[in-house]
């Protein structure tokens, strides 16, 4: 398997096995969407995608491998801060939890960054009351 | 000398009334009331950050200005408003994006609101 769908699928494990204040079902998908009259974004969504592959030879036989992996955050609102505010917690404690984290797939990775931005996309929270944030997890392997 | 053009749109307003509308539940947290809406334009949606995808369905509601009483009170539309039709379907009021409000008036004479809503169930 690429590597990077090894680390996007140790993410979701590591997601779905975490402990959060509130319930979550992590998924890994390419293209993550959601319709509102179905009722997709009633529950916490949240979409694990790989999102960048850098490689870089460090020797001539070994290469350290950079993977980026997105994992987007969403949920209905009414648009009140008591509602927003528990999902903000939410992408924050993701975004420490994976930091320095190492995952266990086939080599060792160590998460060795992440990021939390943006915070909430205005867009989606005015034109449908959804709430969306976005947490980037860096990782590294050497092969 | 008579407004010729807002005697007009007084008459055509009560015409899109009586020949174009259908009963809605216009609601906010417990209030609601029973009203006659027209169906504006629809539009299909898609909003798209990061590459996640919202697919959601905008729908424009005609309401008079003069119908639109809660609790007693007449109200302007408000964020999170929501709109039940005579099908069932649940719309719920946002503006369709920066700049543009909740809702704008229809007409020249603010006698009908132009609501803005996406379907949520």
């Amino acid at each position: 398997m690429a590597i990077v769908v090894d680390v996007a699928d140790a993410i979701v494990d590591l997601l779905n096995s975490g402990t959060w204040d509130q319930a979550i079902v992590a998924e890994r998908t390419y293209l993550p969407r959601g319709t509102l009259k179905d009722g997709d974004f009633e529950s916490v969504k949240v979409s694990v995608v790989p999102r960048n592959y850098e490689p870089d030879m460090i020797t001539r036989s070994m290469a350290d491998e950079d993977v980026w992996v997105d994992i987007g955050v969403q949920k209905k609102t009414d648009g009140d801060v008591a509602q927003i505010d528990p999902l903000v917690s939410l992408c924050e404690s993701i975004a420490t939890y994976m930091r320095g984290r190492n995952i266990g797939t086939v080599n060792p990775v160590s998460c060795y960054e992440s990021q939390y931005s943006p915070i909430f996309v205005p867009d989606h929270l005015e034109k449908f009351g959804i709430f969306t944030g976005l947490v980037t997890v860096k990782c590294r392997t050497v092969r | 000398m008579a407004d010729l053009i807002n005697t007009a749109c007084a008459w055509l307003g009560t015409q899109r009334k009586a020949h174009a509308s259908s009963t809605v539940t216009y609601s906010r947290g417990s209030m609601s009331v029973s009203v006659l809406a027209t169906k504006g334009k629809t539009l299909g949606e898609m909003s798209t950050e990061n590459d996640m995808v919202i697919v959601a369905s905008i729908q424009d509601w005609l309401i008079d200005a003069a119908d639109l009483v809660l609790g007693g009170s007449a109200v302007e539309p408000s964020d999170g408003d929501r709109v039940t039709d005579s099908d069932g379907v649940l719309w719920e009021v946002h503006s369709p994006g920066d700049p543009e409000p909740v809702w704008k008036w229809a007409d020249s004479f603010r006698r009908t609101y132009r609501i803005h809503a996406v379907e949520v169930g």
